[in-house]
């Protein structure tokens, strides 16, 4: 649509994450969600006279974990501003943040584009502040509320150069940037509880131009999928302006989700002069560079590389390999079923294929922690538990189906295997003799099957495994009650 | 330095002043500036700021949960408190 | 116009007396609260006394001396603390209408320390608002006059601190000091002031004024009783980023009256240069008596730069920090709240009534210094002179070990006087702004009187950490000198 009319969108995006500490940034206050109102305060994050900041380390730690997980340069020393505005819910008059020397300077991620080929998305920093708290309007009232519980968690602010040409990208760019984050243990990047926020910068320019033309901002943002529609409309908005000769203007915009619409957020103040200047309660600090070598080896490894792994090493169909390293849990719990396997028997014809364990996580775990409303490490199937399972469907005693009843009912009681296995009487028949005797007796009364099957008919052979599962109530082993099946009908005539 | 200049300025530090206020401070602050300019003969090329006047690192604290607060103790400095929230006049959007 | 008040009990006295149990405290408080009580008003010096809490704590010190345990350097000391010093439940005000009635769930360092030596603190002393100002006139509340001459001012901005202790109210008090607040009203006081080198008392608890300046220090009528308080308050404080990471120190066993090999230096605008003829003679007196107790004074150019550029580089930095720490003051969370018709205005009604003069002034420089366009110009080449003004001590310090001179180059001014004129005001510190941009611990001890029996204060600064030595030859000092003391009677004659 763009193109076609004569243009290409230029997209930066702007996310502030929470990072996942136990404390607020410069106060021992609890970083939590869903407290009570002004429950999580103290004599710091509401701006108190008398009291100063104090620089949580996890969060530093985290952040340089951001910025290693993103591929950015580290800054050897770094340093705190404070960016001077009024506000009710920025209890100081000012926050404190970073301007010219963030803890993350440039680095990157990679997405695709919208013809599927990888592009790498520049990204230009990413930088430590306080958030602030919240402020509630009541409708139809003369006054606001505010909650000061999440004044002064920390947040990362990520700002990407303006390199997305388009609002898919831009979604891609965010579910990627999540997934990176997530994996790197930094923040849940949670939009719906907060802990994910996206402000986008939009401009449109002729179609090969190199120029940047003015842009719009565009807040309110809740949703991965509102950010797509709203650039898609403002894109549209200026489009519109400029095909009929007029200007954009620098403004910031404010998107309205039923409306489907950006209005401009007229504010009486003229644009704000922050009036930065290096805080004079936090001095410098120098980053210890054995510290960034200590967490980039224990970064987690990163989506990209996991995906490689199950579709290169593993051998995992390239679906299966995406699903599984969308979720850092899940991931971690693939790879600790595997790794429980291959310890437990290599190169045995035990072992699972490491398909099969993605396949049963896939299905029926991902499940049970849908119904449940959790991930699959917390379901309460442990891997062994998971391997012990695939195991009794390698050795015959449980059916694919009988299988996923065990797990559910596993996650469900927690009891162990062999009783679950009982208790259900799922146990399949395995037994050559026993089975034998039935195929005989169904193989005797299903003479018409038997004579199409004879004909070439393939079909026949079904509905005679279904008859010998009918009469077993479903617990034969269906392929063994195949084989048996065949080895009877292809048997010489007189056996 | 004008009246109108110190009502801009004024407006960003958020305080409401009478003219006659805005007149006598904007002599003043002219005066005060004048004086604070000469600065200027001083040659600080290349001259590292010092935002401090000494120069330590800077130290983080374990992100451990300090001893909670009674938030009533906090919220009993103002009178504006309305269920647990802190009232404040309307924000204009 | 003064006459010679009562020797002041130092605090070792105290302690010891109390220790020994002759001395009780909940007497010596009563006693204190009872003074405080009928000379008080004619100074002004205390905005707040709570009788209750203190004779209670008296009592409960008094019980555990009883019981044994004597320990504290401060035991049984009545402390008076600014009123920009938080001390918990205590009204906290800063001088100013936009914290009446604020009570701080929280403690000062400073004011914790003083209570685990078994301090007792009797009320909270008047200050300029917000530390704003070099005559205590900025207050919002009360005036404090100088007990030497009551037309005169104190000093600021501890003038409160500093009266009560030259009218002999309390022994020590708490001051704080951003570009002189604790040196200047000391020396128009006659007592003895200090302020410690930057980052060895803990800002937790200061309301702030301007973070890279600001000190908590004390004041007392001796050296020795000075040099006790700041080491209780002295050492590290994890709740301050910019607090030293350094043990508590012990000033007061290290100080000696020997100055054999100390190299004193002097610089002219320090001395030679003052207007002020009568200061001169007493800071030329007290080289000689420096002289004569071994030291070696010694003439140094490397500070050339002070008078002229001193006055505006503190200011910028002063006041432009300020501006942002003063932003917290807008009624909504703390303090009285002016409602106006929304948000906005209640900001801009709550804060331009609230504030008072000095304290608009200085928030409209400090937002100007650091507003777009003007940042690089007046704040950004503040601090830049501000690294020349540190090189400047660190050369002097390679050639001496402390500099002298004089701690202001005025006496006590008339209530009145320099009010009008803000510029006028803002030179009163040029000789205390330079130590404090540098972060050097520099105290005043009294020098003597002038011809119309105003008291002069002598300015010792050392490099940084050399608090010790600091205070080691202002005893040395006050020793030789025997101006110890310079109490003001303000009792009525019988």
């Amino acid at each position: 649509m763009t193109a076609a009319a004569g243009f290409e969108a230029v997209i930066g995006l702007e996310v502030h994450v929470q990072l996942k500490t136990m404390t607020k940034l410069f106060c021992g206050c609890r970083n939590q969600y869903g407290a009570e109102p002004n429950e999580h305060i103290c004599a710091v994050c509401t701006g108190q006279p008398g009291v100063l900041p104090v620089l949580n380390e996890r969060a530093l730690r985290l952040a340089i974990q951001a910025g290693v997980a993103l591929e950015c340069e580290i800054a050897p020393r770094t340093k705190f501003d404070r960016k001077n505005y009024f506000y009710p819910d920025l209890p100081k008059g000012y926050q404190i943040s970073q301007f010219d020397r963030p803890i993350n300077g440039p680095g990157g991620l990679s997405i695709e584009d919208d013809l599927g080929r990888p592009r790498r998305i520049g990204i230009l920093r990413a930088h430590l502040e306080e958030d602030a708290g919240k402020t509630m309007h009541p409708e139809g009232q003369p006054y606001s509320l505010v909650d000061f519980n999440r004044a002064g968690i920390p947040l990362l602010e990520i700002v990407s150069e303006p390199e997305l040409h388009s609002p898919a990208e831009a979604h891609r760019y965010l579910t990627a940037l999540k997934r990176i984050l997530r994996f790197a243990r930094v923040s849940d990047c949670d939009m719906e509880q907060g802990s994910l926020r996206c402000d986008a910068n939009i401009s449109i320019r002729p179609v090969g131009s190199k120029e940047l033309f003015t842009r719009t901002e565009i807040k309110n943002l809740n949703s991965f999928r509102n950010v797509e529609r709203a650039l898609h409309h403002e894109i549209e908005r200026q489009i519109d302006i400029v095909s009929k000769g007029g200007a954009v203007v620098q403004e910031t915009r404010k998107w309205f989700e039923a409306e489907e619409r950006t209005d401009s957020m007229r504010s009486k103040e003229e644009s704000h002069d922050y009036r930065y200047f290096p805080d004079p309660d936090l001095p410098e600090f120098v980053i210890d560079p054995e510290l960034v070598a200590e967490i980039k080896a224990d970064l987690p490894e990163l989506p990209a590389r996991r995906l490689e792994r199950y579709a290169r090493q593993l051998g995992l169909p390239a679906e299966l390999a995406v699903l599984l390293s969308s979720e850092p849990e899940l991931s971690d719990y693939f790879d600790q079923c595997v790794a429980l396997d291959s310890t437990d028997s290599t190169d045995s014809p035990d072992s699972t294929e490491p398909a099969q364990i993605g396949n049963y996580i896939a299905g029926s775990l991902l499940q049970i922690a849908h119904q449940k409303e959790t991930t699959v490490d917390q379901i309460g199937v442990p891997p062994a538990g998971l391997l012990g399972v695939l195991q009794r469907v390698h050795d015959g005693t449980l059916s694919h189906q009988a299988a996923r009843k065990v797990l559910t009912a596993l996650a469900a009681t927690g009891h162990p295997l062999d009783r679950i296995v009982k208790d259900l009487g799922l146990a399949q028949i395995s037994d050559r003799e026993a089975l034998l005797a039935i195929v005989d007796t169904v193989l005797s009364t299903s003479d018409q099957a038997v004579t199409e099957f004879r004909e070439g008919k393939q079909a026949a052979l079904n509905s005679l495994i279904g008859g010998v599962m009918k009469a077993t109530k479903g617990k034969a082993n269906p392929n063994l009650v195949r084989e048996l099946l065949l080895e009877r009908l292809n048997a010489p005539p007189g056996h | 330095m004008d009246p109108s200049a110190i009502e801009q300025i004024a407006r960003l530090a958020r305080l409401d002043l009478e003219e006659s206020a805005k007149v006598r401070l904007a002599s003043q602050l002219s005066a005060i500036l004048e004086h604070f300019r000469s600065l200027e003969k001083l040659d600080t090329e290349g001259v590292e700021p010092s935002v401090s006047a000494v120069d330590v690192a800077g130290r983080c604290r374990p992100d451990e949960p300090a001893p909670p607060l009674d938030p009533a103790e906090l919220m009993a400095n103002t009178r504006f408190e309305q269920d647990r929230f802190l009232r404040v006049p309307r924000v204009i959007e | 116009m003064s006459k010679a008040a009562p020797e002041a009990r130092s605090v070792a006295s105290i302690r010891d007396d109390v220790a020994e149990g002759r001395l009780k405290i909940v007497d010596l408080i009563e006693e204190t609260l009872a003074r405080i009580e009928r000379l008080d008003g004619q100074l002004g010096a205390f905005l707040w006394n709570d009788r209750d809490r203190a004779l209670e704590r008296a009592r409960d010190l008094d019980r555990r001396v009883k019981a044994g345990d004597a320990s504290g350097t401060l035991l049984g000391v009545p402390v008076a603390v600014k009123d920009n010093i938080c001390v918990s439940r205590s009204p906290c005000t800063a001088g100013s209408r936009i914290l009446k009635d604020y009570h701080p769930p929280h403690d000062a360092h400073a004011v914790e320390r003083l209570q685990a030596e078994g301090a007792v603190i009797v009320g909270k002393t008047n200050c300029d608002e917000f530390a704003m100002g070099s005559s205590t006139e900025n207050s919002a509340y009360q005036v404090t006059r100088n007990p030497h001459d009551l037309t005169r001012v104190p000093g600021g901005s501890s003038g409160g601190s500093t009266a009560a202790v030259a009218a002999g109210l309390v022994p020590v008090s708490l001051g704080s000091d951003t570009g002189g607040s604790i040196r200047q009203p000391a020396a128009l006081c006659g007592v003895v002031g200090f302020r410690p080198t930057y980052g060895t008392v803990s800002r937790y608890g200061l309301v702030a004024f301007a973070s890279s300046l600001d000190q908590i220090g004390p004041i007392g009528t001796s050296v020795r009783d000075v040099a006790l308080v700041a080491s209780a308050i002295s050492g590290y404080d994890r709740r301050d980023s910019t607090s030293l990471p350094i043990e508590a120190r012990d000033y007061a066993s290290s100080l000696t009256s020997n100055l054999e090999g100390v190299r004193i230096g002097i610089h002219r605008d320090y001395y030679e240069s003052l207007e002020d003829e009568q200061i001169r003679v007493r800071v030329k007196l007290a080289i000689q008596e420096l002289r004569e107790a071994g030291a070696r004074i010694i003439r140094i150019d490397d500070l050339d730069l002070l008078s002229r550029f001193a006055i505006p580089t503190y200011y910028l930095v002063a006041n432009s920090e300020a501006s942002s720490n003063l932003s917290r003051f807008d009624g909504l969370r703390y303090g009285p709240r002016i409602e106006g018709d929304d948000l906005l205005g209640t900001y801009r009604g709550t804060r331009g009534l609230l504030f008072g003069d000095e304290a608009i002034r200085r928030i409209l420089l400090g937002t100007f210094a650091l507003s777009s366009g003007y940042y690089d110009a007046y704040y950004k080449k503040a601090l830049q002179v501000r690294r020349l003004f540190r090189e400047a001590y660190g050369a002097a310090f390679e050639k001496v070990d402390l500099i002298i001179g004089a701690t202001s180059p005025v006496s006590a001014f008339r209530l009145g006087q320099k009010i009008d004129d803000p510029l006028t005001m803002y030179q009163c510190d040029v000789l205390t702004v330079p130590a404090s941009l540098a972060g050097l611990p520099a105290v005043s001890v009294p020098c003597g009187f002038t011809d119309e029996r105003l008291p002069t204060g002598l300015q010792i600064i050392g490099p940084p950490l050399s608090d010790a030595a600091v205070l080691s030859c202002a005893f040395a000092y006050e020793r030789r000198s025997g101006f110890k003391g310079l109490l003001a009677n303000l009792e009525p004659a019988s």
